[in-house]
């Protein structure tokens, strides 16, 4: 079993991405930050170790997931997985040690995306997209959707029909319908076995805290 | 969530059921609190595998 991050390309390659992330003109949402890659990259890794998926393609494809970013609500957010797939190849080509890589990552940057819409095509593409979902799952998750929705202006929830009762669902307006819309169906579409088996784990987190604060909301609202 | 954020969650809320100055704000306080110590638990569980 290899050291996870043991491949000698990961150093400069992380330097390199903290050079690309300080450089953007912008800084990113607190979802999609640096902590975001790195926990998504630990995730690939442990897959790939369960799964027999070639553990270098899963680690650099994680870490070069979110290359290009736009806020959620920006017009090209859907398109940011075919945009960061297409820098892939040079990135490789520039980091001695995965440029024979280059392809599987930039198919596996390419198909991550649920926004995007993308089918992963290998097994390694397929961890990838399972790492980056159940980033959106769990505790994380929770805090991810809330901190998503601040960063373009959503509220939390709707003031006086948080559950979506009467009213369409809308996420650009309030986070909360964000489980309903998108978190909690991700459980369901996971690719892999140790994904699947994460996921229910992280569902039930999802579903614990909602529970909660239906209760509170109940209490208060 | 930045470390400042989760940070937080050991400053104040965390000591809420000590502070309340009523019955029924304490027992409140007191399953609000439940609820935070689990979502933490969960939430370390998951950085301790993904992070």
């Amino acid at each position: 079993m290899a050291t996870p991050f043991a491949f000698p390309w990961y150093v400069p390659l992380i330097a390199r991405l903290k050079a690309h992330l300080a450089a953007e003109p912008a800084p990113r949402d607190a979802a999609h930050d640096l902590g975001h890659i790195l926990r998504t990259a630990t995730l690939a890794q442990t897959l790939a170790l369960a799964e027999g998926a070639d553990q270098e393609v899963c680690l650099a494809a994680a870490l070069l997931h979110d290359l290009v970013y736009r806020p959620k609500n920006h017009p090209e957010s859907s398109k940011t997985a075919a945009m960061a797939a297409e820098l892939v190849p040079l990135w490789c080509a520039e980091t001695p040690g995965l440029e024979a890589k280059a392809e599987a990552v930039a198919a596996a940057v390419a198909s991550h995306s649920w926004s995007g819409g993308g089918t992963p095509a290998s097994l390694e593409a397929a961890v990838v997209q399972d790492a980056d979902r159940l980033e959106a799952l769990g505790a994380v998750g929770v805090a991810r959707v809330f901190a998503t929705g601040a960063s373009f202006g959503a509220q939390l929830w709707h003031p006086e029909d948080p559950w979506a009762e009467d009213r369409p669902l809308d996420d650009k307006a309030w986070s909360l319908d964000h489980f309903e819309r998108k978190l909690l169906k991700l459980q369901a579409d996971m690719k892999t076995r140790s994904g699947r088996d994460l996921a229910n784990d992280r569902q039930r987190t999802m579903l614990t805290y909602l529970a909660a604060l239906r209760s509170e909301l109940g209490t208060e609202s | 969530m930045t470390n400042s954020t989760a940070n937080n969650q050991g400053v104040s809320p965390i000591r809420a059921p000590d502070t309340e100055k009523t019955r029924s704000g304490r027992d409140l306080a007191i399953d609000r609190q439940r609820t935070m110590l689990t979502y933490l638990a969960a939430l370390r569980a998951e950085l301790g595998a993904g992070s």
